[in-house]
């Protein structure tokens, strides 16, 4: 009985560890879990931690290599074409249906695989489609995050002290500007005047806009809004 | 006493933005109807006679863009709404829209009337994604009550109105890159000629039209007293939105009658400066202007005055610095929007705006020297006689005031 | 046409209503500088260079997009404009490799030329160009983005001549480049290496791949038999690297040169455009006889079999299987040519000179070649050909007249006119016509299928039949074709495709800014050399058949199919999507 509770405890772990595994140091983590079990605990308790071991990994590896690992899945395909039949499925829209596309992949960016299905479906060529994702600032090609804070970095921001705001967000994020926060939630991106100079020094996350960013207790309202 | 004014402003606050119902209530497409009974050269002449000039910055007169549109024989036309308010420290359209979106829908059906368009297209900069839903819906609401569609208000006229959004750059806000954007591709700005109006979006004859110009013309097509008229100066008839911002009390978005001074809006209307700092300078039209020292406060508000005074209207930007930014400073935060928003495609705004960004950098560590200085006002020059495009041509504008205005700050060590 | 008066540098001139200020000035024989104009492209107004100061304009106006109006009074020389363009010089300069000695366009450089034109002789400003390696293996193509002045000539050429929009601008401001979509190298694009790119290049951004030194080496090796083939595009063509006057016939010169050179054995094209004839003629007989895939597509155009191959390759069995020229020549030189010189295939190596830089990828493709030899080793431009001739000092003008060696070196006038468009077609009509009807051909000219339009269509009799043929210059025109093919609304039962705007006399390997006009006169000459050829038609060819009689048996005899004749294959997109619509 204890044996099956013990079990039953052990694969809830596995699969809290499974994002956990997806990583270097995640791996050394359960290894030296599992090392401590066999040490600690009877022969068929081993046995079952060992088998427990093979199955869950090998379904691991299975889930992780053996099936579709693409970005451009059936569901973001499905999604995408509705957003191509929204615009007429015309390319001379590309722009808009850039940005749309953009706000509905998780990172909010546009993949690669992405901008070759568009040159497929609507039928121009891949060259217009990478020329505009590079050229045009709010669209990117590189995964951001869940949550890109956008912050001013033009001349009225910076004469109401965005550095200050600047220097708070990377310490209460611990990041640096373009780095991505480890559960990929946060990035933080200098970005040229949005036009909110009358609440001075402002970000921008997902179109909304918070001004008046001036002390620390306030931005980290901001940041707590988000989570 | 407050010096702000509204006329263009007046339905601010007075109806519910949300509703074309609200908007009618309060007189709203009455222009329109008002409109429809008169030719478009009438409509062009009353607009002409308000003397607006094009209020994006370029200063074009409005009544002559509109009577020279109508002019040009074609089947098919199109005006387009230019909202890619992408200036720093410019906000006035972003207002304009927030609270009052079916004056523009008006001002621009009116303009499609008046044109012969058959098609509107508002260019909405992607950083006021936010109003997008707001104009979506107003859009909606006028097509359902007739004042879009075929045949609006039976006088056989057929428009439409197409909202399409950029995607974050601000050289987008010029007209043949806009266009560009608006046909599904990279906003880098055509070369002139041909003109965009004979020859614009879809190789259409296109009339672009900034915000609150548009936003003007239900106002003064319904001002049968020609109030309009008596506010402002012989050179600068009427009022304008300034955007007023910086490190002053009560940054925002004031209608001001042309004439009132500098002081009057940056200490009247904006609350004077933050702490009450001294003023370094000021900056005017946005980050492509020129700007002046403290001196410009009593300086009348106008075109003519300002240009005097060695600056200029632009888009109505005002911004205030105080003694605590150093000019060097200023010129890289300007220098860095510059280097970031440049299209790339003609040589001396590219590489222009690459080696001055190099030398502003060698000025604030004060390792320049001499050759630096001189190859900067070369470069400054080359960029306003040669570029393709009105970003090259005023990108250093800043640049070159402070070299005239501030020397002691570039001085050699 | 209306005219208007106008003033340049104070000279008085008229000229047609909508003229440019750059044209305008050259009827006064005045060049204003330029770096993005072409002749034969859309015009850009990107370098600014070409501004000039126009009264009662604030600022200075493009030459090259300005058109003159009423009374417009312009200045090139003021000190404005001067200052102006040496700013931009040196703007451009400062960004740019510095290292002319390493360049492949030394000496041939437009950015050179305008330098040295203003005296400048460094640049004032930091330098801030920095090598860009680009990843690109492809044995035809070399790119080199220290150098791109971002003129945009390549991505027009690419895109609006060619319509095949591998190349594109993309980013912003200093991030401004020309690349590919995602950077990706070359063959892994759109691109088909036609090389036109390289042939609009002002400066050495993009650039054929050098094999001179290679040359140079097996010709060294005394161990080694090298022997040279000869494209027909080439005599037209190289004679304006050495002064002479544009087409100008200069076979005779590039023979000696070539000889002089060291080359054992200097053939012709030619005569592979010859065997070419027989094989394909026979072979559209045989189709048409047979009711095979019609209509029938050349194939001797290396970068329109790669375009087939990438972008309609479900369509490639409208090629026709035989080799290019070039690879006929190449496969004959490795099994013919060895028995009858008594020379161990092991040592020859063959080197063919060509108007093309698709033809270095050709070369290299695996099938091209048997048992581990190559059919054809080293493929030269015609650019490639002038640095040999200059490296070994010959002075080309004065050179005599020599003669093509045999059995490989003698070509019909049919095998002549395989350089121009409607080249190969009028040459496979004078057989075909002649082998189908039975009868000699009075008249052996079609010129239906002649000339400069981007496609040609004619209708030729075949005594009682008549079919439709169809020929198509520059990738863009080809395009049109194919559409009509895929969607049924054709009837021609062959079609001749050359990748280049001209055909092979405008190819991407030729002299640098072969404008149109200038190709125009390639073709004419071409047609002249035919002319003055006794032997006009390909199966009258006397070397041709006593290749057949004594080596090949007959055209697409099982000897003639082992070494003459190809396969294709479909190049699958780099994403495929199917995926997604299965269940």
């Amino acid at each position: 009985m204890a044996n099956i509770v013990f079990l039953t405890v052990w694969w809830l772990i596995n699969q809290e560890m499974f994002d956990l595994f997806m990583n270097k140091s995640g791996c050394a983590t359960i290894l030296k879990i599992y090392f401590f079990a066999i040490k600690t605990y009877t022969v068929s308790v081993n046995l079952s931690i060992l088998f427990n071991f093979i199955i869950m990994r090998g379904y691991f590896f299975i889930m992780a290599f053996g099936t579709n690992d693409k970005v451009l899945t059936k569901k973001l395909a499905e999604q995408i074409d509705l957003i191509l039949f929204a615009h007429g499925n015309d390319g001379s829209k590309l722009v808009g249906i850039l940005l749309d596309i953009q706000d509905v992949i998780p990172n909010h960016y546009i993949p690669t695989e992405v901008a070759y299905y568009l040159a497929d479906k609507l039928d121009i060529k891949i060259t217009t489609i990478y020329d505009c994702i590079t050229f045009y600032s709010s669209i990117s090609d590189t995964p951001r995050a869940k949550y890109p804070i956008q912050v001013c970095n033009s001349i009225v921001c910076k004469i109401n002290h965005n550095d200050q705001l600047f220097e708070t967000l990377k310490e209460l994020l611990n990041i640096d500007l373009k780095e991505i926060t480890y559960d990929g939630r946060f990035t933080l991106e200098s970005v040229p005047c949005f036009g909110a100079c009358d609440v001075a020094p402002a970000v921008r996350v997902n179109g909304k806009v918070y001004g008046h960013l001036t002390t620390k207790e306030k931005i980290a309202d901001m940041l707590n809004e988000l989570i | 006493m407050s010096k702000a004014v509204c006329f263009m402003t007046k339905n601010f606050g007075k109806y519910d933005v949300k509703s074309i119902g609200s908007y009618m209530a309060i007189g709203g497409f009455d222009a329109l109807k008002k409109a429809v009974n008169m030719t478009g050269e009438e409509i062009a002449a009353t607009l002409a006679t308000a003397q607006i000039k094009g209020r994006g910055g370029a200063g074009y007169d409005m009544g002559k863009k509109w009577s020279q549109a109508k002019a040009v024989i074609a089947d098919s036309k199109v005006v387009v709404c230019n909202a890619d308010e992408g200036e720093p420290c410019t906000f006035k359209d972003r207002t304009l829209i927030e609270n009052d979106p079916f004056n523009l829908i008006e001002g621009m059906i009116i303009a499609g009337y008046t044109v012969d368009a058959q098609n509107g297209y508002i260019y909405l900069r992607e950083e006021y994604s936010h109003l997008r839903p707001l104009l979506l819906d107003a859009i909606k609401q006028a097509k359902t009550y007739g004042f879009l569609g075929e045949n609006i208000l039976g006088k056989g006229f057929n428009y439409n109105i197409h909202l399409y959004s950029g995607a974050g750059a601000y050289v987008c806000g010029e007209g043949t890159a806009l266009v560009e954007s608006i046909e599904g591709k990279s906003g880098r700005p055509r070369m002139k000629p041909p003109f965009i109006k004979q020859c614009g979006l879809y190789n259409l004859p296109t009339c672009v039209n900034n915000v609150e110009s548009l936003s003007l013309v239900s106002s003064i097509l319904l001002d049968d007293e020609k109030k309009y008229l008596t506010y402002g100066t012989e050179g600068s008839v009427g009022t304008k939105l300034v955007s007023v911002a910086g490190n002053v009390k009560n940054p925002g978005v004031f209608e001001i009658p042309f004439g009132v001074t500098v002081r009057d809006i940056v200490y009247g209307l904006a609350g004077g400066i933050v702490d009450d700092h001294e003023i370094k300078l000021i900056q005017f039209g946005g980050a492509s202007g020129k700007f002046a020292p403290k001196s410009i406060l009593d300086t009348p508000y106008t075109y003519e005055d300002l240009r005097k005074a060695g600056v200029g209207v632009g888009s109505g930007a005002i911004l205030v610095v105080d003694e605590r930014t150093s000019v060097i400073d200023f010129l890289k935060t300007t220098q860095e929007f510059f280097s970031h928003e440049s299209c790339g495609q003609c040589t001396p705004c590219r590489e222009g705006n690459r080696h001055i960004k190099l030398l502003l950098k060698k000025v604030a560590e004060g390792t320049h020297t001499a050759l630096d200085l001189a190859s900067m006002r070369k470069i400054a020059k080359i960029m306003a006689m040669s570029s393709l495009c009105g970003l090259g041509e005023t990108a250093q504008s800043a640049l070159v005031s402070a070299m005239k205005n501030f020397e002691e700050d570039f001085q050699i060590k | 046409m209306s005219t208007v008066n106008i003033k340049i540098n104070n000279i008085p001139l008229q000229v047609e209503k909508g003229t440019k200020i750059l044209e305008a000035a050259k009827k006064i024989h005045i060049d204003i500088p330029h770096l993005c104009y072409h002749p034969d492209q859309t015009i850009k107004a990107h370098c600014r260079i070409c501004t000039v100061e126009v009264v009662g304009s604030r600022r200075l106006l493009a030459a090259c997009s300005t058109e003159v109006w009423e009374g417009m009074e312009i200045h090139t020389d003021t000190k404005l404009v001067r200052d102006t363009q040496v700013g931009i010089l040196e703007l451009i300069l400062a960004n740019h490799d510095q290292n002319c000695l390493a360049c492949a366009r030394n000496q041939n450089c437009d950015l050179q030329n305008l330098c040295s034109r203003f005296n400048v002789l460094q640049p004032q400003l930091e330098r801030v160009s920095e090598p860009v390696a680009i990843k690109d293996e492809n044995p035809s193509i070399a790119r080199d983005l220290s150098k791109c002045v971002k003129c945009g000539r390549c991505v027009k050429v690419c895109n609006e001549v060619q319509g095949v929009n591998a190349l594109t601008y993309s980013g912003r401001s200093e991030d401004f480049a020309v690349t590919t979509a995602y950077n990706k190298p070359l063959l892994e694009t759109d691109c088909i290496l036609c090389g036109q790119c390289s042939s609009v290049c002002p400066v050495g951004a993009i650039v054929e791949r050098d094999n001179t030194q290679k040359v140079l080496n097996v010709l060294q090796d005394p161990s080694k038999h090298v022997i040279v083939q000869v494209a027909p595009s080439v005599r037209v063509a190289i004679g304006d690297e050495f002064g002479l006057p544009r087409g100008a016939i200069v076979t005779g010169k590039m023979v000696t040169a070539l000889k002089m050179l060291g080359f054992d054995k200097v053939f012709d094209t030619n005569f592979a455009a010859d065997v070419t004839i027989m094989e394909e003629g026979t072979e559209l007989l045989d189709r048409i006889k047979n009711s095979g895939k019609l209509p029938m597509i050349t194939s001797c155009s290396s970068g329109w079999v790669n375009y087939m191959e990438k972008h309609y390759g479900d369509y490639i069995d409208h090629l026709s299987s035989a080799k290019s020229p070039q690879q006929i020549f190449g496969a004959i030189s490795k099994s013919y040519y060895p028995e009858v010189a008594g020379v161990d295939v092991k040592d020859i190596v063959t080197v063919s000179i060509m108007p093309c830089v698709a033809k270095k990828f050709e070369a290299n493709r695996p099938e091209m070649g048997r048992d581990g030899i190559k059919d054809v080793d080293i493929v030269l431009t015609t650019r490639e050909l002038s640095k040999l001739i200059k490296y070994v000092g010959l002075d080309f003008a004065n050179l005599d007249e020599g003669s093509f060696d045999s059995p490989l070196g003698l070509g019909s006038g049919a095998g002549a006119i395989f350089g121009t468009s409607g080249g190969v077609m009028e040459a496979a009509l004078r057989t075909v016509a002649e082998v189908y009807t039975g009868t000699e051909l009075k008249n052996l000219d079609f010129k239906e299928v002649r000339g400069w339009e981007g496609i040609k269509e004619a209708e030729i009799n075949l005594g009682d039949n008549s079919v439709k043929v169809a020929i198509a210059h520059g990738l863009r025109n080809a395009q049109k074709i194919m559409e009509a093919i895929k969607a049924g609304t054709c009837d021609y039962t062959f079609v001749e495709v050359m990748a280049c705007p001209g055909g092979c006399i405008g190819g991407g390997g030729q002299p640098i800014q072969s404008t149109t006009d200038i190709k125009k006169l390639r073709m004419d000459a071409l047609y002249d050399i035919d002319q003055t050829h006794i032997i006009r038609k390909s199966h009258e060819n006397p070397d041709v058949t006593a290749l057949y009689k004594n080596y090949l048996e007959a055209p697409l005899s099982h000897k003639a199919h082992k070494l003459l004749h190809t396969s294709y294959k479909k190049i699958e997109k780099q994403y495929n999507f199917s995926y997604l619509t299965k269940k």
